[in-house]
């Protein structure tokens, strides 16, 4: 079988969309999707049905406890050594998948992967380092969606129990995000963004003295 | 909401304000109140797909904490310009349980089972609380459509059946099967749909 026009591209589509063509008639049907964005774009319109049709399988409580053993099946918390520098690398991957940083295209929608997307501006995530004399203590995340969020993960000093976060703008005014318990073993802290995240330049960390902790500047 | 001792954690806002994406990075990091947060968030979504297709409660939950770790480790690979995250991790059970019972036994479908299951994506908004507005516009166009077609795309779509099965399951010729599931999926393509809807 010889390469497929869009006429016959076109009734596949459906199929192929719900991950259920097999065999040679999916391969063919992806290779020609790969190279006509005519045909991707009809592809991802019957994969959006699809994925909109498992939005409309009734919801189901599951078994009490569900939650607790399936974080118990997942290993959390074990957050000691490799765990945490695997995390360490699994989030910047995740920053860099949600700001859109992964190129390429991947057609296919029956064993965990996804047709191919039409680059879209959306919701991002920025991020920056936190730092403290030179060095890295944590992250800073915002998310740059409605609503907007400021998510934190530190390390702080011994004997530091409560810090404050203060988010400073491209026109210099600062603003109080809030303040939070910390350990000193990493923390996280999440809370809603009261700045917008355009305007966002620094993210500063300051114990209840006001003293600095650390800081993080977000690149342009 | 905040934890004292090893680990200090705290949220300033009801966990339930805080966005799809950023409850899927704290999971990644192995927080471990957002990454319960997350799961509590789609874990009857999860577990209502995974059961519609294994048919069995324990195997549910089974491929629905397989989705969740699935989740967890594969967190980086989420991207946001292709659906939403409850649209990722409904296809990750999804695709999950069809692998299990392909595995398991033949696949079959219980007919009792898929009757339910067809009157439920074509109940009307008015008889069920919505999921979403374009939710309610994809059921209103489901409803619509001649039994056999929405039987056909219930056993593809969320059984995952080829169209070989679905003749085989409906006892009709294949290209009857082909036709059913194309010719639904190209009346449903009016249908709007929200893409790559963020939670709230």
């Amino acid at each position: 079988m010889g390469e497929l026009s869009c006429v016959e591209f076109a009734p596949r589509a459906p199929e192929l969309a719900l991950g259920v063509l097999t065999g040679t008639q999916r391969a063919h049907s992806i290779a020609h999707a790969d190279s006509c964005q005519g045909c991707r774009d009809l592809l991802r319109r019957y994969t959006d049905i699809g994925d909109e049709l498992l939005q409309l399988v009734p919801p189901v409580d599951p078994p009490a406890g569900f939650a607790q053993r399936t974080m118990f099946r997942i290993g959390l918390p074990d957050r000691q050594g490799r765990l945490r520098r695997r995390l360490a690398v699994a989030i910047t991957a995740v920053v860099i998948a949600i700001t859109g940083g992964i190129g390429g295209v991947a057609i296919g929608n029956a064993m965990h992967d996804q047709p191919a997307a039409v680059p879209q501006a959306g919701p991002a995530l920025r991020q920056a380092e936190l730092r403290a004399d030179q060095h890295k203590v944590g992250t800073v995340y915002v998310y740059t969606g409605w609503p907007s969020w400021l998510y934190m993960s530190i390390e702080v000093p011994a004997g530091t129990d409560r810090v404050s976060c203060l988010l400073r703008k491209r026109d210099g005014t600062e603003v109080t995000v809030g303040s939070f318990p910390v350990s000193g073993d990493e923390s996280y802290w999440g809370a809603p963004s009261p700045v917008d995240p355009a305007s966002l330049v620094e993210a500063r960390v300051v114990d209840p003295q006001g003293q600095p902790l650390a800081t993080a500047a977000f690149a342009d | 909401m905040s934890q004292q001792g090893k680990r200090t954690i705290g949220l300033s806002a009801q966990v339930d304000t805080v966005p799809d994406e950023t409850l899927l990075a704290g999971l990644a990091v192995g927080d471990q109140e957002i990454g319960v947060a997350f799961v509590q968030r789609f874990q009857n979504a999860v577990f209502g797909v995974a059961l519609a297709v294994v048919g069995d409660s324990g195997l549910a939950e089974d491929v629905a904490q397989r989705t969740f770790e699935h989740a967890w480790r594969h967190a980086q690979i989420y991207d946001s310009r292709r659906g939403s995250v409850r649209t990722w991790v409904t296809t990750i059970a999804r695709n999950l349980a069809i692998d299990l019972i392909r595995v398991r036994r033949p696949v079959s479908v219980d007919p009792d089972d898929l009757g339910v299951l067809v009157d439920a994506v074509r109940q009307g908004p008015e008889q069920r609380a919505p999921t979403g507005e374009a939710c309610a516009e994809l059921r209103r166009a489901i409803a619509v459509l001649p039994i056999d077609q929405v039987r056909a795309i219930v056993l593809a779509g969320i059984y995952g059946m080829a169209a070989k099965e679905v003749a085989q399951f409906e006892r009709i010729p294949l290209g009857t099967a082909k036709t059913r599931i194309r010719t639904a999926m190209g009346k449903l393509r009016g249908a709007p749909v929200m893409k790559r809807a963020n939670h709230g």
